[in-house]
């Protein structure tokens, strides 16, 4: 028995097991030397497929990926060699490309993709620009006094058509929403309230909403629709601006927020929609905590708490997971129906800086990426805990600087940060998991 | 009571009569017996009713009448239960008391009888330790007979000489608490089995060492049949020792039936009596023991002084001397212990030699050949200086042992080796088995007092001299630094972006954030000026509002004239800055007459310290903001001041000089404690968050920790760095302190301080965190604890301010 775990020749008997209906292999055992890994197998894979151009393939062993040799696999998990190993594997995600690098004149603090071929950055000189594919500034969108922090471009959905094209929020207190009004784009109204820096904002899938979040430690909720006249900011009892909103109140129309959500006890850095439950909102903060809200009821639904500062959420509607971005280099997971109070289901370590912004993959229920402060973008499968990727920046004047903000839109994964630069990565659109079907 | 102890009774009262006239028992008939009495005597028998005593007088003569069969009764043995005894005893005393009463009649006539007839007064044979009383005497002197006397008794015919002649035992007075009267067996064989006595006609003796015969047996049949008649069968049991049965009366089986069903035996005994407190907390009248005290209780021991004075008065006769003091020989043995040295102490103290090497191959008289010097080598060997040879022989085959020559180096190897152990002297050499983890004090692991700053996250660069001073504002997100390049820089700490810059082009000493959360205010010290500026864009125009009305308000015409006063006495002016500083936020400029060394700010926010390079009491300044007003706490300061700060907590100030730290009360102006950390250079100090303890940093190294409560000496003092210590930080919201030094490092500590003052604070080192480089000889100038999280902020002399997390 030894000797035949031991020997090079060892071998193996293993099952091929595919979801994708157009690389499915005849379910039969087949007898592997155990020393093969995954390159091997995948050609295996291919021979049996007949491929004539091979299609890489990745190998899951329990839901999770096999990153050695199978005897090694056998070894660590104390297997016997005897039994039939399934293994079920995925097509391979190829390594990200970098497509474009739109550069700016000051860090880039905030990026958004309205759609494949148009991108909205928000930056530190306080102006919003809108690019397109072409690698042209379609606009420049001037109006924040200060840097502006968070940009969110509405739904793409052709039939949520909604006036506000993108909303913006900035250290100076206001969030912004951008139309195009007489060909031209032009802020159509400013969202007052707020009493210290908007570090976040994030529009409802359905268009008609968006929320804010402030280092004020206050989350608010306002409505999408452009109002007709000015709104009296002190409707909402916590805002505290009369000369301020009379200034302004001259060139643009201000608009008072719908509802305050308070609970944090630092500043809220983040905030984001669950796209299966309408009006729950999760958000994460200096205070370590996560947290859940139902905007329409007002009220704080749960509260999740970790160690550590968290600087960004986003949630997958595939996984339904809550993925965070945290200032102690790492990300984690969480389950956001999970009754229990903390409750990490994984947690990512790769990074060696902090971990400023996170996004899940709009198609699968496993990938995520993540942007750090380390200048480094790392693409995981959370069936593994190692990246799949990790995307160093492209130029050596870039390399180590921070990046600040991450978007993932379909094929295309957004960039910015430090260097002022606007890497756009394409990632493998072939690439299916299965997670429609695991989601069904 | 029995029956015999009333018996006892009686006799101890016959005894006690003086004359035989006072009470008179007349014996009227071999069944009765009378009693006479008069007053004085029923007085004086306390217990026994008269009833009571009659009826017992008629068993015992009843007993007598049976007592009289007893001789002829002995073969069937009927009688030799314990009854007879009595009856015996009874008999004895009865007769005594009627000889009593005839001697008193005619004394003389009984002693012309032929027998021999003593009158004895109460007791015969006890009466040698009991007759001392003065009726015995009486006694005497009417018989003239001595005090051992024997007893014949005038019984009749029917008189057993046996009986007449017996000595009559004295009655066992059973005590109070003694149950041995009434259990005395009637066999007294003592504890012997009965098995013994099987093959004799007797079973044992009786208590006058007469056989008591073996009762007749019936077979079993009879048994059976008298077991069938006999309705009391079922409360017969079998007396082993006196071979014979026994009727339980009603009462014994009462009695076991209450213990069977486990209760108190007794039928008349009540468990749940009232209780009778004896000893309550009440002061009883009269004691309740009317024992007087013994003598003995107060009186010295007159035997042990006897024996005490004859020892005194023999040692003051000089017969009991004092043992002369034991003086040595004045020569002595030297060798007189060599026989124990040369024990096991010696032979634990001799140091073996070292052992030879054993020979080898080479050394055999038969060599294997590979062994054998070739002609060569043995050339070699034979030209080379003796010192210089590997060896000291030649390896030599002999082929048999027989062919040996005896060794011509013997001698000489041996007087070799003997000088090899004379001269070289070999010592024991002593190693200590200490395991060093063991000196080391039991601290906590660093991972289980987590969370503190552990790597750098990030850089803030950006400065272009060396970074003095760094402050965090109230709410942990922004960042000021203050740099040699002239310039003040606010940051946005989670990012590391640069917000603002404030150029000077003089040295910025020291930034603060004002610590009130009302206000986004700063100071910072720059050159010779302190500036309070509010840094525009930062926070809402509420805020605004609040924080110019602070700044602004001492501007107003009547506040100036307030100033104009103290102005002249105080070398400080507080001016409108420049309009170009105006733009960026800077709203107040004070001037001094030195550098400003330190801003420091009251909790409240109001107030601020400043410290400034000029000698003597000036140097310290304390200033008020909102009514731009200087006071000078001190007229006179000893040495040169290097760090002030207020107390968190108290309305106390604190000043290090070069070697001393100074607390003073402002509100009652007077120096509080002198705090000693014994260090030659004091460069900064913090006080704990809570108030109790105080953190000192030197620059020869040290750190000190003062529990105020405890001492105005050191708690610990502790030397990591291998530099100067710039800067020592607590933090505000976590257990945590830092130290930062020259030598381009940062300690962080663990600092818990607990509630219970019973319990000394904790201080662990956790983490040396690295990274700041080390420029002429500066390394980190300035480290600040995040207010909100255990993040920890440096600035260094490489320009670079870090972010620890």
């Amino acid at each position: 028995m030894d000797s035949v775990e031991s020997g090079s020749e060892a071998q193996v008997q293993i099952r091929l097991v595919a979801k994708q209906e157009k690389y499915k292999v005849p379910d039969a055992p087949i007898v592997v030397p155990q020393q093969l890994q995954r390159y091997g197998l995948s050609e295996i894979v291919n021979h049996l497929l007949g491929h004539e151009k091979p299609v890489p393939f990745d190998f899951l062993v329990d839901g999770q990926f096999l990153r050695e040799s199978i005897a090694k696999y056998l070894k660590e998990n104390s297997l016997s060699a005897e039994n039939i190993l399934t293994l079920e594997y995925v097509e391979s995600m190829l390594p990200p490309t970098e497509i474009a690098s739109y550069s700016h004149d000051d860090w880039i603090s905030s990026v958004s993709a309205a759609s494949s071929d148009r991108f909205v950055v928000g930056s530190y000189d306080g102006i919003v620009r809108v690019w397109n594919a072409q690698s042209e500034c379609e606009s420049e969108l001037r109006g924040h006094e200060s840097a502006v922090k968070c940009v969110a471009a509405t739904s793409r959905d052709p039939t949520k058509k909604s006036k506000v094209e993108l909303v913006s929020g900035s250290q100076d207190r206001t969030a912004i929403g951008w139309g195009t009004k007489g060909g031209q784009r032009k802020a159509l109204y400013a969202a007052r309230g707020h009493t210290d820096s908007i570090e976040a904002v994030a529009v409802n899938p359905a268009n008609t909403h968006f929320v804010t979040a402030s280092a004020d430690a206050t989350i608010r909720f306002w409505s999408l629709a452009v109002p007709k006249e000015s709104e009296d900011a002190q409707l909402d009892e916590q805002s505290v601006a009369p000369p301020e909103k009379k200034r302004k109140g001259a060139s643009t129309i201000t608009k008072a927020a719908i509802g305050t959500l308070s609970g944090h006890v630092g500043a809220v850095t983040s905030v984001c929609f669950d796209a299966d439950r309408e009006s729950h909102v999760y958000s994460g903060g200096w205070d370590h905590s996560v947290r859940t809200w139902d905007v329409a009821m007002g009220v704080n639904v749960a509260t999740n708490l970790c160690d550590k500062v968290v600087l960004d959420v986003d949630y997958s509607t595939h996984s339904r997971l809550v993925a965070t971005g945290h200032a102690d280099r790492s990300v984690r997971l969480w389950d956001p129906r999970s009754s229990d109070n903390t409750v990490v289901k994984l947690r990512l370590t790769s990074h060696s800086g902090f971990v400023p912004s996170v996004a899940w993959a709009p198609s699968s229920a496993f990938m995520l990426a993540s942007a750090s402060h380390d200048g480094t973008i790392k693409i995981w499968d959370i069936r593994s805990r190692t990246p799949l990727y990790t995307v160093h920046a492209a130029s050596a004047d870039d390399s180590g600087k921070k990046l600040l903000a991450l978007d993932w839109h379909q094929s295309l994964l957004l960039a910015g940060g430090e260097s002022g630069s606007l890497r756009i990565h394409s990632v493998n659109s072939q690439y299916e998991d299965g997670s429609d079907r695991a989601q069904s | 009571m029995g029956v015999k102890g009333k018996i006892n009774q009686r006799k101890r009262r016959a005894a006690a009569r003086d004359e035989p006239t006072e009470a008179t028992e007349k014996l009227v008939g071999p069944g009765k017996i009378d009693i006479e009495s008069d007053g004085e005597e029923s007085s004086s028998s306390d217990i026994t009713e008269e009833g009571d005593f009659d009826s017992i007088l008629q068993e015992m003569a009843n007993d007598q009448g049976f007592g009289s069969d007893e001789a002829e009764d002995f073969a069937e043995g009927t009688n030799s239960d314990e009854e007879s005894i009595h009856s015996s005893d009874i008999e004895g005393a009865s007769s005594e008391e009627s000889e009593d009463e005839g001697e008193s009649g005619s004394s003389s006539s009984n002693d012309d009888d032929g027998e021999v007839l003593q009158r004895v007064a109460s007791h015969t044979t006890d009466g040698q330790d009991t007759a001392v009383d003065s009726d015995n005497e009486s006694e005497a002197a009417v018989d003239g007979v001595g005090m051992e006397k024997l007893t014949i008794r005038d019984f009749g015919k029917d008189v057993e000489s046996w009986k007449a002649y017996r000595k009559t035992l004295p009655q066992i007075d059973a005590g109070y608490a003694s149950d041995s009267s009434t259990e005395e067996p009637a066999n007294t064989i003592g504890n012997v089995p009965i098995e013994w006595y099987e093959d004799y006609p007797h079973i044992g003796y009786d208590i006058d060492g007469k056989r008591i015969m073996r009762p007749a047996t019936s077979d079993e049949l009879d048994k059976f049949l008298a077991n069938m008649d006999d309705p009391d069968v079922f409360r017969t049991a079998r007396d082993e020792a006196n071979q014979q049965d026994v009727k339980l009366s009603e009462k014994e089986i009462d009695i076991i039936r209450r213990i069977q069903g486990g209760a108190v035996p007794d039928a008349e005994f009540n468990q749940y009596e009232d209780t009778v407190e004896w000893f309550t907390s009440q002061t009883m009248q009269t004691p309740l023991h009317a024992a007087p005290p013994s003598k003995a209780s107060f009186l010295p021991s007159k035997w042990e002084h006897k024996r005490v004075m004859k020892i005194v008065r023999a040692i003051r006769q000089g017969r009991i001397t004092r043992p002369a003091a034991d003086q040595g020989p004045k020569y002595y043995d030297v060798w007189a212990n060599a026989a124990e040295l040369s024990g096991a102490r010696a032979r634990r103290q001799r140091l073996a030699a070292p052992r030879m090497p054993l020979p080898t191959h080479a050394e055999s008289y038969h060599p294997p050949a590979e062994y054998l010097p070739t002609e060569e080598e043995r050339q070699k060997w034979l030209e080379a200086d003796p010192d210089d040879r590997k060896s000291d022989f030649l390896p030599q085959d002999f082929g048999t042992l027989r062919a040996v020559p005896g060794y011509a180096r013997f001698i000489q190897e041996r007087f070799q080796r003997c000088l090899d152990l004379y001269l070289a002297p070999r010592m024991l050499k002593k190693t200590s088995n200490l395991d060093p983890e063991q000196l080391a004090p039991k601290l906590p692991d660093p991972r289980d007092l987590r969370p503190f700053p552990a790597a750098e996250a990030l850089v803030y660069s950006g400065h272009t001299g060396r970074v003095r001073t760094i402050s965090v504002d109230p709410t942990g997100l922004w960042l000021l630094s203050g740099s040699d390049d002239g310039s003040v820089r606010l940051w946005e700490i989670a990012t590391g972006r640069c917000a603002q810059t404030w150029s000077f082009g003089q040295t910025v000493h020291k930034v603060a954030w004002c610590p009130s959360a009302d206000v986004c205010v700063f100071a910072a010290a720059v050159g010779s000026r302190m500036v309070v500026a509010i840094p525009p864009h930062l926070c809402d125009s509420q805020k605004q509002l609040v924080s110019e009305d602070l700044v602004r308000a001492g501007f107003a015409p009547g506040a100036a004239d307030d100033e104009d006063d103290e102005d002249d006495t105080l070398p400080v002016s507080w001016d409108v800055p420049p309009s170009a500083e105006q733009a960026v936020g800077i709203c107040v400029s004070v001037s001094m007459r030195a550098a400003v060394k330190a801003v420091v700010w009251h909790r409240r926010g109001d107030y601020l310290a400043t410290l400034t390079a000029e000698e003597g009491g000036g140097s310290v300044l304390v200033h008020q903001l909102s009514k731009h007003k200087t006071q000078r706490p001190f007229r006179k300061l000893k040495g040169a001041v290097q760090s002030v700060c207020f107390h968190p907590t108290r309305p106390w100030f604190l000043v290090a000089t070069q070697r001393y730290v100074r607390i003073y009360n402002l509100a009652q102006q007077q120096l509080v404690k002198t705090l000693q950390p014994g260090v030659k250079w004091i460069s900064s100090l913090d006080v704990h968050p809570q108030g109790d303890n105080v953190i000192v940093g030197s620059y020869d190294k040290k750190m000190t920790w003062f529990d105020l409560d405890l001492s105005v000496k050191p708690y610990r003092s502790i030397r990591y760095h291998r530099q100067a210590i710039r800067q020592v930080q607590f933090s505000r919201k976590f257990p945590l302190f830092a130290t930062a030094s020259d030598d381009g490092s940062i300690q962080i500590y663990h600092g818990m301080v607990y509630q219970d003052l019973n319990q000394n604070p904790l201080i662990v080192p956790l983490k040396v965190l690295r990274g700041h480089k080390v420029c002429n000889s500066l390394g980190v100038l300035d480290c600040l604890f995040h207010p909100t999280q255990p993040w920890l902020l440096s600035a260094g002399a490489d320009g670079s301010v870090r972010l620890w997390t």
